[in-house]
């Protein structure tokens, strides 16, 4: 478990609380969607996750171990990975292969289990046909899977990632959201990821909401998502099923609040007035 | 202002491969429509933006802006294109070198441009003492208004949208779209390429459809999003308000299934669950 204790956040050339007073559990096997409006500290939260920032108060332990302590750092990063918004920002390699053998590289594994992960992350990223092209040939949703691969190839726990589909267009984002829900399922780990499209959210088991720096709301999209009037006043849209839900709920069909789906939107107003 | 299309192919040429990205393309659109094109993830809708604002020639056929067709290396006189990241298309030293440019370009000086800058400045909601200032010591959203005030300077007759809401926060959304719609408003012809079927159903009065390179569909947004096997036929997916509504009558429900935006289709909805029938 990722557990934050009451941490709070503040940039050396600023005198404003990036992050204030936030504590939360992340449970292993926890798929988590992170939304707020721009500057509201969501990457700035999610780097405290595997200890790339540390809380200028308040404690964050992985399994545990504090991520302020600074032997702890190379366990915690094992467990936690991390893929930042911009895979340009890390993509090292000169072809795709080399770029994802790279983690397992450099924690000095054997040859024959360097392998092993590296064809593993090709296949669970659906990279195989273009394990030997170098990287800058690679489309944006290409680019993005790579970045993933390589983090695929160390036995993490928790997944966090920083926006991975602002980059893309929608077929593209539509791939990678496959990707990294197929990533929950078969590995069981934890998924902590920020996103600017509400759709990607409703995926998700919970939904946080940060603002200004604090915690606006968290739970499941249902409830979150319920009402469009508190999430506009911060500035957010909702999902477009969501908020055709919620103008139906104020025109006067209160029970069929909190819908996320076509289907259970449909099946609610048929319950309102059946038809034979 | 008119702009046609006579059987124009677009073909991108490099000195490995040739790809066709747009076939025999024909419409034309008049003064003040607002024409929105959608199409599946490499259909060819940006090509197709390049070619409106004349920054590209068709390999094959014509494209005419008033029965003229354009000039190699330069636009349509009058028209101006924004780009999905405008703020990438930044280069002035200042804000108002930044937004006299195309107008300058139009011929415009003195008195006239120094006016048309700071009309822009007002447009796109910015202090007008941003004109001295550098544009690339602003923010994401404020190089972003420079860039669309300095389009705008330039655009007299039509502004073309390439996927202008991507990657941009609600009010951003709703900033851009306010903002085409009064250009619109103002009698400029409005071009706006998106993904967003929601948006293109509020938005449009026309929409012309690209799969694979070619139409598949020109006419009424509404007539197009309630048609569910049109739609499916493009290669697009549902709004998901007419999806909505296409569920409850295919469930029984007696009600037209009309609407294809979000708030018309609660509109529809609710006269329905109150016992409003209509077949």
């Amino acid at each position: 478990m990722i557990k934050i204790e009451n941490i709070s956040h503040r940039y050396a050339d600023s005198d404003r609380k990036a992050l204030s007073g936030l504590s939360l559990n992340i449970e292993k096997g926890r798929f988590l969607a992170i939304i707020g409006p721009n500057g509201s500290g969501k990457s700035t939260f999610i780097r405290h996750l595997n200890g790339l920032f540390l809380p200028n108060e308040g404690k964050v332990t992985v399994d545990g171990l504090d991520t302020a302590d600074e032997k702890n750092l190379r366990p915690i990063r094992e467990k936690v990975a991390f893929v930042f918004q911009n895979p340009d920002n890390q993509i090292v390699a000169s072809s795709v292969e080399e770029d994802i053998a790279f983690g397992p590289e450099n924690l000095g594994l054997a040859p024959a289990e360097i392998d092993r992960r590296v064809e593993a992350a090709l296949a669970a990223c659906n990279l195989m046909a273009l394990r030997d092209k170098p990287p800058y040939l690679l489309s944006g949703g290409e680019k993005q899977r790579l970045a993933i691969a390589g983090a695929c190839t160390m036995d993490f726990d928790y997944l966090v990632l920083d926006e991975p589909t602002s980059m893309l267009d929608p077929l593209l984002r539509h791939q990678v959201i496959n990707l990294i829900c197929q990533l929950h399922e078969t590995r069981g780990c934890a998924i902590v990821f920020v996103t600017n499209i509400m759709e990607e959210a409703l995926l998700a088991d919970d939904v946080l909401i940060l603002r200004d720096g604090q915690f606006f709301a968290y739970g499941p999209p249902p409830e979150v998502f319920a009402d469009r009037l508190i999430l506009e006043e911060i500035g957010l849209g909702l999902p477009e099923i969501s908020y055709l839900s919620s103008l139906l709920a104020e025109a006067g069909y209160p029970s069929l609040r909190g819908a996320v789906s076509v289907d259970e939107l449909v099946n609610k107003t048929m319950e309102v007035r059946p038809c034979k | 202002m008119q702009i046609e299309f006579k059987g124009a192919d677009y073909t991108y040429q490099s000195p490995t491969i040739s790809s066709l990205a747009l076939t025999n393309i024909d419409f034309s659109v008049k003064k003040g429509e607002f024409v929105a094109f959608i199409g599946p993830s490499g259909s060819g809708k940006s090509t197709l933006a390049m070619l409106l604002a004349g920054l590209f020639l068709p390999t094959v056929g014509e494209v005419l802006l008033n029965g003229e067709k354009a000039k190699k290396n330069s636009v349509f006189p009058g028209v101006g294109i924004v780009f999905q990241y405008p703020e990438q298309q930044l280069f002035g030293e200042t804000v108002f070198e930044e937004i006299a440019f195309s107008a300058k370009n139009h011929g415009m000086s003195g008195a006239e441009l120094e006016n048309t800058v700071y009309d822009a400045l007002r447009v796109v909601g910015l202090p007008l003492d941003f004109a001295t200032r550098s544009p690339f010591g602003l923010s994401g959203g404020e190089k972003r208004r420079v860039a669309i005030a300095s389009v705008l300077s330039g655009s007299r007759e039509a502004m073309i949208f390439d996927e202008p809401t991507a990657g941009v926060d609600l009010s951003g959304q709703r900033w851009l779209r306010e903002l085409a719609i009064r250009e619109n408003s103002l009698g400029k012809t409005i071009f706006w390429v998106s993904h967003n079927m929601e948006e293109v159903a509020k938005l449009a009065s026309r929409v012309i459809v690209l799969n694979d390179g070619q139409i598949a569909f020109d006419g009424d947004p509404q007539q197009l999003f309630s048609d569910g096997e049109k739609v499916a036929a493009c290669g697009l997916i549902m709004p998901k308000g007419a999806e909505f509504l296409q569920k409850i009558k295919a469930q029984g429900a007696n009600i037209a299934a009309a609407a294809v935006t979000l708030e018309g289709a609660a509109i529809e909805a609710a006269a329905w669950l109150r016992g409003d029938d209509r077949a």
